[in-house]
């Protein structure tokens, strides 16, 4: 299944043009079916529709959002899988979408007053979670399975607050749950222009990463040979995988499975180069969750379901598949 | 190298013609058609109803309306038919853009998730409460003040409270101490004050169980142990089962039958244990209030 050279790019670039396909013709699926025509005239017409609302205030900023939100993601967890070396290594591990839980559930919760604030809480509670995570694992320079340790063990702890909290305001629960699955349903133009600025910053810090990604990936013995600090190299590229989950899941909520499985899907065709992986993820991961969102808003008719549900649901078997079908 | 030359130009460039949009957004009127409507004849005003308790409210006035939430609880006849914009926990946005409406009315839990959207999308909204019984009659009063039937929502308030009068009408000096059992499945939970039901029991003058225990917490649902409702000893206990309702029953009489603690309660050797309909009472204020009260009043005075 592997490409050859040359192949490898055209995969990448035909894959960035389809995903720039799918953001604009994404816009003629949805609850309320418009023509093409009413479609086209909503872009390319300032008059105030019916139809220009749904494309251009509700279904295009959606698309762009997943597109941003699943690159980050699938960046994230690439560059997360070359640090831990472990293919089954994603954003969730170093704690950051439980922290950033945590928070935003007690703002959901207890302090909706908040809410106006919460992707900012929620990215610090992210970050102090990580930082944990970090600080646990740190042991005379850090070792990937301590940190895998470590975030269980944060994991564990948050995720019990996560739990007491949704008990003694079970009441209260169903908004919550929308955040805890992750959603895009009601995000607006204002959270783009939010997220925008970071996705740009982390996912461009991404592509420096790529020779140290690399080189972690020969070993610590001959990382080091080769002059690098094997341990400064790690924080750097979590420092940089941490950044693009956390203000992603601050945004959006916490969707899983995108980290894990795009990188093991551009790994099976593009071979294990990050040269080429983490580009190629980039656009995977906005093509895949593109495809994850418009289904959630489609799928049930009028009931709307969160974007996270899907990739677990059809993500998860359609990776197993993929599994099943390299033989590894 | 040269790939990540390139790709870092797309994503730049992307984010310039980003940075352009945002300047084009707040340029355009669009939110001024909405409060031109004040002026209009009433029956214009295009109506879109979120949640099953606003729908039965708006029935109960006789105003129009142009969608319906997506419900499998019972909402008035005159209804059937209209477009479903969603349950009420996450409404389909684009279907309630897609009426036109003047004023599109959701349950105030969701308000968080939807109020920037909304606002963005220049859809006037009201956000109706129906947490306690208090705040349900203040968003019926709100509500019309919104579509100028304040007559009708006043005559609709005293209604509701003439029947809690009447229901208090043989209350005595004695409190009756209650505790509200709120059974889902085999989760059970004291309802407190904070609740649709406690709040109801309140108005009836009873005394709830739940206020020893909340210790400010101010929650509608308190988990609890029959250690605590032991100390307490309720003269009453109030069943209310939500959810898969049939399951719930059969718990909740297992649980009564089987655990020799629950037979100690005077309320239970006093044959004072009473199963309360889900269907009159519910988690959201409604407007079956008025047989509630009956209900309460029945079973606290003998009414």
């Amino acid at each position: 299944m592997k490409l050859s050279l040359s192949n490898k790019y055209i995969v990448i670039v035909l894959s960035f043009f389809l995903l720039l396909f799918l953001v604009i013709f994404f816009t003629t699926i949805g609850s309320v079916s418009l023509t093409l025509e009413e479609v086209i005239q909503a872009f390319f017409s300032d008059e105030e529709t019916v139809a220009r609302t749904i494309v251009y205030r509700m279904r295009l900023p959606r698309n762009i959002l997943a597109t941003l939100v699943g690159a980050n993601l699938a960046i994230s967890g690439i560059l997360l899988q070359s640090v831990m070396k472990n293919p089954l290594a994603d954003p969730g591990i170093t704690g950051v979408s439980t922290g950033a839980s945590v928070v935003a559930i007690f703002i959901i919760l207890v302090a909706p007053h908040w809410i106006h604030a919460l992707p900012l809480f929620a990215f610090i509670g992210g970050a102090l979670a990580c930082g944990l995570v970090f600080l646990l694992a740190w042991k005379n320079g850090i070792q990937p399975i301590r940190i895998v340790l470590a975030g269980v063990a944060v994991n564990s702890i948050l995720g019990g607050f996560i739990s007491l909290l949704s008990i003694l305001y079970s009441d209260r629960i169903q908004s919550a749950l929308f955040w805890l699955n992750g959603s895009l349903a009601s995000k607006t133009w204002d959270d783009i222009y939010l997220l925008l600025p970071y996705s740009i910053i982390g996912l461009i810090a991404s592509l420096f990463l790529i020779r140290s990604a690399n080189v972690l990936q020969l070993g610590d013995e001959s990382a080091k040979n080769l002059g690098f600090n094997v341990s400064r190299t790690r924080l750097l590229i979590s420092a940089v995988a941490v950044f693009l989950a956390g203000v992603t899941t601050a945004i959006v909520g916490v969707i899983g499975f995108i980290g894990l499985i795009v990188p093991h899907v551009s790994r099976m065709l593009m071979g294990s180069d990050h040269k080429y992986t983490i580009p190629f993820s980039m656009v995977l991961g906005g093509i895949i969750l593109l495809v994850a969102d418009t289904l959630a808003r489609t799928v049930g008719g009028a009931i709307e379901i969160p974007v996270g549900v899907i990739t677990s649901i059809v993500g998860g078997p359609f990776f197993l598949y993929l599994l099943r079908k390299k033989g590894a | 190298m040269k790939l990540k030359g390139l790709l870092a130009v797309v994503l730049l460039g992307g984010a310039l013609v980003g940075c352009q949009n945002t300047e084009e957004v707040p340029e355009e009127p669009e939110t001024t058609e909405v409060a031109d409507n004040e002026s209009e004849e009433l029956d214009d005003l295009r109506i879109v109803a979120g949640s099953v308790s606003v729908t039965n409210v708006l029935g109960e006035l006789d105003i129009d309306l142009v969608g319906i939430p997506t419900t499998d609880s019972s909402i008035p006849e005159k209804f059937e038919g209209l477009p479903e914009v969603g349950i009420s926990h996450t409404p389909d946005l684009e279907i309630v853009a897609s009426l036109e409406p003047d004023l599109f009315i959701l349950d105030a839990n969701f308000r968080e998730a939807n109020e920037a959207k909304l606002e963005e999308l220049g859809i006037n909204a009201f956000f109706f409460e129906t947490g306690s019984y208090e705040v349900f009659l203040e968003s019926i009063a709100g509500l019309g003040t919104e579509i100028n039937r304040v007559e009708e929502t006043t005559a609709l308030i005293d209604r509701l409270d003439a029947s809690a009068e009447a229901a208090l009408e043989n209350k005595t000096d004695e409190s009756p101490r209650v505790a509200i059992i709120f059974g889902a499945g085999d989760d059970f939970m004291l309802a407190t004050e904070n609740s649709y039901v406690g709040g109801l029991a309140k108005i009836m003058g009873a005394t709830n169980i739940a206020a020893e225990l909340e210790g400010g917490l101010h929650s509608p649902f308190l988990q609890f142990s029959l250690e605590q409702i032991l100390d307490q000893d309720p003269d009453y206990i109030l069943r209310f089962a939500h959810g898969p309702i049939e399951q719930t029953e059969i718990m909740f009489n297992q649980m009564f039958d089987e655990n020799d603690g629950f037979q100690q309660l005077s309320a239970v050797q006093n044959g004072r244990v009473e199963d309360l309909d889900s269907t009159i009472f519910g988690t959201a204020a409604n407007l079956r209030a008025p047989e509630a009260f009956e209900v309460l009043g029945e079973i606290f005075y003998g009414n």
